[in-house]
């Protein structure tokens, strides 16, 4: 068994006086793809904005590699190895193509390495190699999703957050979008994926936590999640 | 009408104002702080290079960089005392950008009245570079060119060190958006910090840059804030580049105005350009949705 990477220990978090996760618990070993999966609202994203550090949880603890870092800026997370690809994608608008990739190296840890991933990044994602010199709000959903892969990958990640990735795109982009993760996995980086598309998520994840109005509510490996009466008949449709 | 004379003129009042505003607007694009207190960062270089020189005998010239260097303190001061507790807490930042404008205000008062108790209210000036020179057939008092080259040289760096350097980079990325510049790594607080040495030290390099040619008094500042958000409302929030532009733009009008209509109207001028853009283009000209939020 691989080393556990990233930890929730009751982690409970919400906006002011609104409580979205209630001491939600769950870990992602080293190399392996976890999903979350549950409905609109059930606290995913809230989840992903805890782990990297854009919010701060109000109990519990967020600990990587065995070491509590609650207290780190989302800036800090990115240093340690953690790059959030955000639901929304929060790409930089302004920025070029190539901007927007340069930035994601911004971290001590990657810059050096920085034009050498960026090619690689136009290997893996031929379509940006095209778009280089355009600003990034003008393209379409689909490439400013990969933009967002690719910024997050060029922070040298080794945890990937990916939040809603397929949300809003076409469905033989979702394809291509799942082929290249499977290519990010296979290069060693530990996924948590948060996804809607829990058909193809399952195939691709080792192991599931299934959230529910804030808490986890089922979790195991993916093959007995595929199997689980519950989950087939709520997120797969199936009966 | 359209001289060689007039335009050089202009030059040296969009020069200056273009440099006035691109601070101000820095620190309110990545922060979304409004710094009332501009102008009397002006006020205080042109007083520190004024000192400088008629007790030290330092070339004015030669303190312009160190002037905007002391200003700089000022501005990492101002932060770690005044502002870095509004960011600790999410509700405190929400409420940042009206909260900012009473501090910036009692600031500017405190350092107003302060700067008359120190140094008087009389004006005071000092003789430099007071030779007419002549280009083409355009002349210019030395001093204001002096003061333009500086001011325009100046411009151009912050705009290429936005444009060129990684810092700049991450300093316009936070600018777009925070959230989306913190999980690249960028880090908002070490920004924010360079984004006030940038902007405060601006301020005190152009007070230095205006006691070159200009009569200084502890109550001048005012006047310069409101130059400065005319121009920033003109050249769109946030926007480093339209700053410039619309600080020479802004000079333009006013040199161009004035010699038309007669110096009586020059305050109306300015606020009338403040009030058409408002209502004509509240963006800016130059201000997308993203960058005028």
């Amino acid at each position: 068994m691989s080393a556990t990477l990233l930890e929730l220990r009751a982690v409970t978090a919400g906006y002011g006086d609104v409580v979205v996760l209630h001491e939600i618990s769950f870990s992602a070993r080293e190399g392996s793809v976890t999903a979350l999966i549950g409905s609109n609202g059930a606290g995913k994203t809230t989840t992903m904005r805890c782990v990297a550090g854009l919010l701060r949880p109000d109990n519990g603890t967020i600990a990587w590699r065995g070491g509590v870092i609650n207290a780190l800026s989302a800036s800090e997370r990115v240093e340690l190895g953690i790059s959030l690809v955000p639901e929304g994608r929060l790409i930089f608008p302004d920025f070029t193509v190539e901007e927007n990739l340069s930035i994601g190296a911004f971290n001590p840890r990657a810059k050096p390495n920085r034009n050498r991933r960026r090619d690689e990044m136009y290997g893996l994602f031929p379509r940006l190699r095209e778009r280089r010199g355009q600003h990034a709000g003008t393209m379409s959903g689909g490439e400013q999703q990969m933009l967002a892969l690719a910024r997050g990958l060029m922070a040298e990640p080794k945890l990937l957050l990916l939040d809603e990735p397929s949300l809003g795109l076409a469905p033989s982009i979702i394809s291509q979008l799942f082929d290249i993760v499977d290519t990010v996995r296979r290069m060693g980086v530990t996924i948590v994926i948060v996804e809607q598309n829990v058909h193809r998520t399952l195939q691709i994840a080792d192991y599931v936590y299934v959230l529910e109005n804030g808490q986890i509510v089922i979790h195991g490996d993916a093959q007995s999640c595929a199997e689980n009466p519950n989950i087939k008949q709520a997120y797969l449709g199936l009966y | 009408m359209l001289s060689f004379q007039l335009l050089i003129a202009a030059l040296a009042t969009g020069s200056v104002y273009a440099l006035i505003a691109v601070g101000l607007n820095l620190i309110y694009g990545t922060m979304r702080l409004l710094n009332v207190a501009h102008g009397d960062l002006v006020m205080l270089g042109a007083y520190a290079t004024y000192w400088s020189f008629s007790l030290l005998h330092v070339d004015p010239l030669i303190a312009v960089p160190f002037v905007g260097l002391l200003a700089a303190g000022i501005g990492a001061a101002a932060y770690f005392f005044l502002f870095q507790h509004f960011l600790r807490t999410g509700s405190l930042t929400d409420r940042i950008e009206a909260n900012s404008l009473l501090v910036f205000f009692g600031l500017s008062i405190a350092i107003e009245n302060l700067a008359s108790l120190a140094f008087s209210g009389n004006p005071q000036a000092y003789e430099y570079l007071d030779r007419v020179i002549r280009i083409g057939s355009a002349s210019i008092v030395g001093n204001r060119l002096a003061a333009l080259i500086i001011a325009l040289c100046t411009c151009i760096g912050v705009l290429l060190f936005f444009r060129l350097t990684t810092l700049g980079l991450a300093v316009r990325a936070i600018i777009q958006s925070r959230d989306a510049a913190e999980i690249v790594g960028v880090s908002a607080r070490k920004t924010y910090l360079l984004t006030f040495c940038i902007g405060f030290g601006l301020a005190g390099m152009t007070g230095a840059v205006v006691s070159l040619y200009s009569q200084i008094w502890p109550f001048m500042g005012f006047s310069y804030t409101i130059v400065g958000f005319v121009i920033i409302i003109l050249g769109g929030l946030g926007n480093i580049v339209g700053s410039i532009v619309g600080g020479l733009l802004l000079g333009v009008l006013e040199t161009f105005g004035v010699a038309a209509v007669g110096a009586n109207y020059r305050s109306i001028l300015i606020y009338g350009v403040f009030i058409a853009i408002i209502i004509i283009r509240p963006q800016g000209l130059f201000g997308t949705k993203s960058t005028a939020r």
